[in-house]
């Protein structure tokens, strides 16, 4: 794969903890922390570093709840990092968060960012106008997204009206109409059924050829293991690997043919310690 | 202009909701109707009240009601901090936009088709049945500036209470506070039935400039004389509150938390 050497990505003891207010275990408790709160700290990012170049694919496994979110918010700049720092196309995203959005895209399976009330083109146009991108370059992405993601028969449906497959397609379109240097994709085919699933799939090695550097969080193993190149583990809050997925197999004791085994396995030990 | 694509979107967004504009318009015209019973009753046996006669109190809320849509269409920015806090809004915190800017756009175009297609036809009913007289030109001209501006004033003024809600981390309890706020504005009377105190307070807090001074404007309560300076003090309220929602905005953004995922 011919890697630009330049780094995109660059997070350096990168950490974010949130502060939860603590609830009484009983009614004099809750008073007493009703007008004195006490505090627990929570280190959904504890300390990671990594690097990534130019046209690396990234998946980003971890457990619900081990930071995979997280680590997006603050790469994307949503998120001001408790300690660390990131740069991203060397900004950091939460100080330049205007210059750093023109270059990334950000997709969530979760949460669509179609107008939901309007038909699929006004998305796109309103997207290609917040962009800034020429009518020429728009013109070409969106007849290229159409024809790629087969999207071009739901121009005119209005986005509630879609499927989760089709609304998926529109999203992933949607993320990658502005040409971004870096893509983060957050559980990209949560609910498809295995056909959807490998369109997605295909859709993005396509994008990762094209020299897109692609940022994959998901459940998915398959989906890891098909999309990316390397992959970072990630357990309550730290980076436990970091690697190729062969490097991951035999660190888990073996050349399994799955990764799902693998890395349940991976967690298992790093449970016991 | 990248923003009035938002407003657009919002515009056209309007008619999708067949259901919930019929429920509009017969909420308005049952709003008007009331003021216009409500009033008469009360000035039964009076030619004025607190110095005002019927047909300008009339003129003031049937106005109000009129503009009633279009000035509430901004509050939605009251809910800023917990759309910040639940994430949903993080696809528009990764577009290259400043999101107090897209805010006020979207709710513009809110604004603009509650008074297309609510505000307006009310307006035309009340004019055409006799109920409503339509000031002059300049009046008519002052009054839709005034409006505008109002229209800033309400959005900065819920954009700053839903960036106070960011950091209280709950929005409970701004609802109230909007109460007071539409008592000072005089969204429900003219601020002329209030004591005198009441009166003086509304004159230092910025809120008379998010409904009081357009609609006696267009009312006549206004005198000619005092048309320019109401505007100039509305004009010098909603750039400052515009100033202040801004920064506060930019402090929040600094110490950002969004949660969730």
């Amino acid at each position: 794969m011919p890697y630009d050497a330049s780094p995109v990505i660059v997070a350096s003891n990168l950490s974010r903890y949130f502060r939860v207010r603590l609830d009484g275990e009983n009614l004099k408790d809750r008073i007493k922390r009703f007008i004195k709160p006490q505090y627990r700290v929570v280190k959904a990012l504890d300390g990671v570093s990594f690097s990534i170049s130019q046209g690396e694919s990234v998946g980003y496994i971890g457990l619900n709840g081990a930071g995979k979110s997280t680590t997006i918010k603050l790469l994307c700049g949503v998120l001001v990092p408790t300690a660390g720092t990131v740069t991203v196309n060397g900004l950091e995203p939460y100080r330049h968060r205007t210059a750093t959005a023109r270059r990334i895209g950000l997709m969530m399976g979760q949460r669509t960012q179609l107008l939901w009330d309007l038909p699929v083109h006004e998305s796109f146009n309103l997207l290609g106008k917040i962009y800034d991108i020429k009518p020429d370059v728009f013109k070409a992405n969106v007849k290229r997204l159409q024809d790629v993601l087969d999207i071009g028969p739901l121009w005119h449906t209005p986005a509630r009206m879609l499927s989760l497959g089709q609304k998926t397609r529109c999203d992933l379109a949607l993320t990658f109409l502005h040409d971004p240097s870096v893509v983060f994709l957050d559980e990209p085919t949560i609910g498809l059924d295995v056909l959807a699933r490998e369109r997605i799939r295909d859709f993005i090695n396509e994008e990762k050829r094209r020299g897109v550097t692609i940022f994959l969080a998901s459940h998915d193993l398959d989906d890891l293991e098909i999309v990316a190149d390397r992959v970072m583990l990630i357990h309550h809050g730290k980076l436990l690997f970091d690697g190729t997925q062969d490097q991951l197999r035999q660190l888990a004791g073996g050349p399994l043919v799955n990764l799902e085994e693998t890395v349940k396995r991976f967690y298992r030990e790093a449970e016991l310690g | 202009m990248k923003y009035l694509m938002y407003a657009r979107s919002e515009f056209i967004r309007g008619f999708r909701y067949r259901a919930n504009y019929w429920a509009t318009v017969i909420s308005a015209v049952a709003l008007a109707v009331i003021q216009w019973y409500l009033w008469h009753a009360a000035y039964t046996d009076k030619d004025l009240i607190a110095g005002l006669s019927l047909d300008q109190v009339l003129a003031y809320t049937l106005i109000g009601r009129v503009a009633a849509g279009f000035l509430t269409a901004p509050t939605a920015a009251l809910r800023i901090g917990s759309r910040v806090r639940t994430g949903a809004i993080v696809h528009d915190m990764v577009k290259p936009v400043d999101l107090h800017t897209q805010l006020l756009w979207q709710g513009l175009g809110r604004a603009g088709f509650s008074f297309v297609a609510t505000g307006l036809p009310l307006l035309l009913a009340m004019a055409a049945l006799g109920v409503l007289e339509i000031p002059s030109p300049g009046r008519l001209l002052l009054f839709l500036i005034s409006l505008l501006m109002a229209y800033v004033t309400v959005f900065s003024t819920s954009f700053l209470s839903g960036v106070f809600t960011f950091y209280t981390k709950t929005a409970v309890g701004v609802d109230y506070v909007y109460t007071v706020v539409s008592l000072l504005s005089g969204e429900f009377l003219p601020l002329e039935f209030f004591p005198a105190w009441l009166r003086t307070a509304a004159d230092y807090l910025p809120f008379k400039s998010m409904h009081y001074i357009p609609m006696a404007i267009w009312s006549g309560i206004a005198g000619p004389g005092e048309v320019v300076p109401s505007l100039i003090s509305q004009c010098l309220w909603t750039l400052g509150m515009v100033a202040v929602s801004k920064m506060a905005w930019s402090g929040a953004l600094k110490s950002l938390t969004v949660q969730g995922g």
